[in-house]
């Protein structure tokens, strides 16, 4: 099914923080970035989110739509830099590109997290390196 | 050719006479062993045997017939007829009726099953509920079941079988162990266990004091599985609070482990799935009830709330076991962590009190929702108040209607032929219909399981009924209950007496009325057979336009062809000629579809007309053509069918248009008259209409009477922005504002789309209808639509104002509104005319129109583009108000006075979106009329109408402020019974819109009229 938002780049911002998120029955911790809008369609085309610096481009490590269609998030390993701008779409359709500016991730609280939750960072993607 | 004998019959009990369904018939021929025909009886205890007449040699006249009857995969029968001589069959079928000892003999070993919160089980914790299970009971029979503990007697109700022998899943103790069996003394869960663990509960199934069937099972010691129920401080169970006098307290157990545990309240709902939403309902300060509990035992019970901050009504609560950062456990949707309270019994009830909040305020009539259909899974039972033929109608009392002191007593369940209030005043007497005897139960506080009961299996004949709750001598002991057979207020309770309780009908969705539809294609060869060209040539637009005549003439030249139905007698008919003998001629249904349709996609809809006796035919037009294009079509196809059908067609024509098509269904009752055309139109269906030709208005002699169908989420006319010069959001709203002087309704169906009534759902926002379901609205509505105005079936009215749905309709999840103006009304106020700052305070009746508490004074306006989410195109009046007690009120004129000859009080209302006024869900307020010697009595207009939350829509802004009618019976306003004021309908001086239900609200209000 083939859907079309039409949008202006006010229409959306973008936010972060550190969840937990269970995969598969296992727990990680992961940076969620999300891009708030007015509307996101589900398409048979694969979401993204990624941040583009001067470093080069983070390619999210899955991405999905909020249940609420209203988001479109990113998960990021925990330690990746917000910084540049937040580029985001359907397969290769770019949507729109958003500045970083002023951003910072709301982190969780390290002492309250279970002890059993992985911390997927750059260097150590833990099961999601299979997917790169 | 072979020659076969038909035989039809229905298997009976002797007794009682209820239906046997899914019974093996076989039929015998003379001395035979082996069988001639059979057949499985259906859902009305019905048979059909076809037997070849040659082969088994009955055309001799002395041949005989019996008739077997077997359970299924029985090899023994458990009844066997006399022989009967063939040449004594008559017209009217057979009816084997069984006797007694044949019956008991059949089900002689039924299978019964316990289950524990709707699992199969051998032992049941202290807090889960008990349910049974039946099947190969005697069927459609009353049946006694008794509870034993440890030996002894703690309780009996009465539950009855379907005709085909079956218990579906009941709750028959509800928490069981948290309340004693025979006082109303509830325990904390560990005095439950201390009180009941260990020990043994039997329940036997008894017929006729004999047991049929028996099981037990185990009441563990231990409590082990996720638990939580409303209680009291202390813990003990408490599932209804009254509103101004309770606090709210939830103990709950072995929830999974977490850092907190989060408690959602919600409004009640049938079942709970994962994935559903949760939607927080708002206290009285308009907070979401969303409450977070630190986990500090296995077992704890805490406060949730202070009295008085909970509405009243019916909650489910979902406790959440919330662990830190776990981004899941933050989702607004149920998971599989996640314990639901109110599964299998009502989670919460908040009561107000209970003479205060009699939908009928100090009245005594005791009108309340009862009959029903259970359901088999959680929470088993669910509302309707209509039926087909043949299925099991059940009725239930939900604790949070029944008087308090009402509790423990009996009841017994009456189903009569409907009364009208007039009826009711000559007499209150009682015949009750169905086959089996009033069913009795004792009525229970903790959950509406433990108060239904099936009252009627395979209900039949069609017709309208009331049930009637008769607490007969209401003795305090159940024991020594005795129903009296009479309705008497203020005790007894009913489902009918302003409008029939519920009703038996046919299914304008799947009724079949002829057996077979005959099929033709209008094409070249035949018109050449006819005399006619192949093509047509008419004039049409050059685009569309908003100035009526604002258009360049076009002639456009196209195929004539059509699909054509019509009523048969065998299969296979193909030819005008071989229409059905049943009737001398027949009306004409015409469709005329829109832009980018196929004509051929209509044929589902004319098979089912042709077998409910239309003519129907659907007309090709091409792509590209505009509305008048389209009407001139019709026209011209008109010719046509007349000239194939000849004296068969009557001059009756019902169109039914989608989309483009839907808007040239006005252009042609317009240019029927203007052209005076004499086409005996009779009904207009409007499928989604464009609203882009020239502002069609259809009002006088012009109107006939009108169905508007539209989809809330109509991705293609959309409604909205305003295009082509018009000044209004185009759509199936702005076209039905504007029609006048004949009966008219429209349908808004939320989550349905454009073409999915017909084809596909264009892409839009889930969810979304499936298209199966859109056409059962759209077979069912257009089916009843076009019988009633052009057959003269009057039954079928209330489908029309909202009153009721048709079963097929019933069965999706279709959720529709409806406006509804009837012809005969005196207005109130329409608020027309020209608008200023204080124009709303004369109201069109010629009188004052005055508020009092809100915040600022209405607005009448034109409801577009005061309300830039409006669909309407109507002056109407917006208004808000912000506190509990505010009011609008329009004085009546004295020669304005009497309005006894009206039989409603009707007002269309919406929900402003994005108001933030309006809390999540319906919105509510009352209609109060006032007499000259100042009698004033108030109607909740939830208690029969609806001002329903905004629809989702194809797109997020074009959520619409749509307005839905909602009816009050004058007689509401009437009823005599101790302590009531009685308005006197001839001297009404004031109707007031007062606002007491939600603390804050904003809505558009139009059409505020008596009517019938």
């Amino acid at each position: 099914m083939t859907e079309f938002i039409f949008v202006t780049k006010k229409d959306f911002s973008i936010r972060a923080q550190e969840v937990v998120r269970e995969l598969d029955k296992k727990a990680y911790l992961l940076l969620r970035v999300g891009v708030v809008g007015p509307y996101f369609p589900h398409r048979d085309s694969y979401p993204f989110v990624r941040i583009v610096s001067e470093d080069g481009a983070v390619e999210s490590l899955m991405a999905e739509v909020s249940t609420d269609q209203k988001e479109l998030r990113g998960y990021f390993p925990t330690d990746a830099k917000l910084t540049g701008r937040v580029e985001f779409g359907y397969a290769s359709q770019v949507l729109g590109s958003i500045l970083i500016r002023g951003i910072e991730a709301t982190k969780l609280d390290s002492r309250r997290i279970e002890a059993d939750v992985q911390r997927i960072k750059l260097r150590d993607l833990g099961p999601f390196k299979r997917s790169r | 050719m072979a020659l076969q004998l038909l035989i039809e019959g229905k298997v009976v009990g002797s007794e009682n006479n209820g239906v046997l369904a899914g019974i093996m018939v076989r039929a015998f021929i003379g001395r035979t062993t082996r069988p001639a025909a059979s057949s499985v009886t259906n859902g009305l205890g019905i048979f059909t045997l076809i037997i070849d007449a040659v082969r088994n040699a009955v055309l001799s006249s002395g041949a005989t017939l019996k008739f077997g009857l077997y359970l299924p995969e029985s090899k023994t029968s458990f009844h066997r007829t006399a022989p009967v001589r063939l040449n004594r069959l008559t017209r009217d079928g057979v009816t084997i009726a069984v006797p007694d000892a044949a019956l008991a003999s059949a089900f002689s070993k039924p299978r019964l099953t316990l289950l524990a919160d709707g699992l199969s089980a051998k032992e049941i914790e202290v807090g889960q509920s008990l349910s049974i299970a039946g099947s190969q009971f005697r069927p459609t029979t009353t049946h006694g079941v008794r509870l034993s503990l440890d030996g002894k007697s703690v309780g009996a109700l009465s539950l009855t079988t379907d005709q085909f022998g079956t218990f579906l899943p009941t709750v028959i103790v509800p928490q069981l162990g948290l309340g004693a069996f025979n006082s109303g003394e509830a325990y904390t869960l560990k005095q439950g266990i201390k009180t009941f663990g260990r020990r043994r509960l039997v329940v036997e199934v008894l017929h006729r004091d004999k047991v049929a069937a028996k099981s037990k099972i185990v009441i563990s010691h231990q409590s082990s599985q996720p638990l939580g129920f409303v209680s009291d401080p202390e813990g003990r169970v408490q599932n209804a609070i009254q509103y101004d006098r309770d606090s709210l307290h939830l103990t709950f157990a072995n929830l999974p482990k977490a850092s907190l545990a989060r408690v959602f309240l919600v409004r009640r709902q049938r079942d709970w799935n994962l994935d559903d939403p949760i939607t927080p309902v708002l206290d009285r300060k308009g907070r979401p009830l969303v409450i977070d509990i630190e986990q500090t035992e296995r077992q704890q019970t805490v406060t949730l709330t202070k009295m008085g901050q909970v509405l009243p009504g019916a909650y489910d609560i979902i406790v959440r076991p919330v662990r830190y950062g776990f981004e899941e456990d933050e989702e607004s949707v149920l998971l599989p962590r996640d314990v639901v309270i109110g599964r299998n019994i009502t989670g919460l009830v908040v009561q107000e009190n209970f003479w205060l909040a009699k939908a009928v305020l100090g009245g005594c009539v005791n009108v309340f929702p009862i009959s029903g259909a259970s359901v088999s899974e959680r929470p088993y039972f669910q509302y309707r108040d209509t039926f087909v033929v043949g299925e099991n109608v059940w009725a239930a009392l939900d604790p949070g209607i029944v008087m308090p002191g009402q509790f423990g007593r009996k009841v017994a369940f009456y189903v009569i032929q409907s009364k009208t209030p007039a009826q009711w005043g000559a007499s209150t007497s009682l015949t009750h219909v169905p086959p089996i005897q009033p069913v009795e139960v004792t009525v229970q506080s903790g959950c509406i399981n433990m108060n239904k009961a099936l009252v009627w299996p395979a209900a039949s004949p069609k017709g309208d009924y009331d049930i009637v709750a008769d607490f007969g001598n209401n003795d305090p002991n159940p024991a020594n209950f005795v129903k009296d057979g009479s309705y008497d207020t203020p005790l007894d309770m009913i489902d009918g007496y302003f409008s029939p309780g519920f009703r038996i009908v046919d299914d304008p969705g799947t009724m079949s009325e002829f057996p077979h539809a005959g099929a033709f294609n209008v094409d070249a060869p035949l018109l050449a057979g006819l005399g006619l060209g192949a093509n047509l040539t008419v004039q049409d637009e050059n685009g569309a336009y908003f100035p009526p005549g604002g258009f360049l003439a076009t002639n456009q030249t196209w195929p004539r062809l059509a699909i054509v139905r019509f009523p048969a007698d065998f299969a296979g008919a193909t030819n005008a000629s071989q229409i059905s003998v049943a009737k001398p001629d027949y009306p004409l249904a015409v469709v005329v579809h829109g832009n980018g349709h196929n004509y051929t996609s209509y044929g589902f809809l004319l098979d089912h007309l042709a077998r409910n006796g239309f003519v129907a035919m659907s007309i090709h037009i091409p792509n590209g053509r505009n509305g008048l294009g389209r009407a001139n079509a019709f026209f011209d196809h008109l010719t046509t069918i007349k000239q194939i059908f000849g004296t068969k067609l009557q001059n009756n024509v019902g169109v039914l248009g989608h989309s483009r098509g839907a808007e040239a269904v006005f252009k042609i009752a317009r240019l029927n008259n203007s052209l005076a055309l004499g086409i005996g139109l009779k009904a207009l269906v409007s499928l989604a209409p464009t609203d882009q030709y020239g502002d069609e208005t259809i009002t006088g002699a012009a109107a006939v009477p009108l169905f508007v169908l539209y989809g809330a989420k109509d991705g293609d006319v959309s409604g909205w922005p305003p295009y082509a010069g018009y000044n209004v959001r185009q759509s199936g709203f702005s076209l039905y504002d504007r029609y006048d002087d004949k009966d008219k309704s429209m349908a808004f169906v939320y989550n349905a789309t454009h073409n999915g009534f017909v084809t596909a759902n264009e892409a839009s926002p889930a969810p979304l209808l499936t298209v199966a379901d859109q056409q059962k609205v759209l077979l069912a509505y257009t089916n009843a639509f076009f019988r009633m105005q052009q057959r003269s079936e009057p039954e079928w009215a209330g489908m029309f104002t909202g009153e009721w749905k048709p079963p097929s309709v019933g069965a999706t999840p279709a959720e529709i509104h409806f406006q509804y103006r009837d012809t005969q009304r005196r207005i109130v106020d329409n608020f027309e005319g020209a608008h200023t700052a204080t124009s709303w305070q004369a109201s069109t009746i010629g009188a004052t129109v005055a508020q009092n508490g809100l915040p600022a004074n209405p607005t009448e306006a034109q409801l577009y583009p005061q309300d830039n989410q409006s669909p309407q195109d109507t002056g109407g009046l917006r208004l808000a108000w912000d506190t509990i007690g505010d009011e609008v009120n329009f004085a009546i004129p004295p020669t304005q006075k009497d309005v006894s000859m009206f039989g409603a009080l009707s007002v269309r209302v919406g929900q402003v979106v994005n108001s933030p006024s309006n809390p999540p869900g319906a919105q509510n307020f009352r209609l109060a009329l006032r007499d000259g010697s100042g009698n004033e009595r108030w109607i909740r207009v939830g208690a029969f109408g609806t001002v329903p939350q905004p629809a989702d829509a194809n797109v997020v802004g074009n959520k619409k402020s749509a307005l839905a009618t909602i009816r009050i019976p004058l007689s509401a306003y009437t009823i005599v019974c101790a302590g009531a004021v009685k308005v006197n309908l001839t001297d009404v001086t004031n109707v007031k819109l007062l606002f007491l239900d939600n603390a804050a609200g904003e809505i558009s209000v139009d059409e505020l009229e008596f009517t019938d």
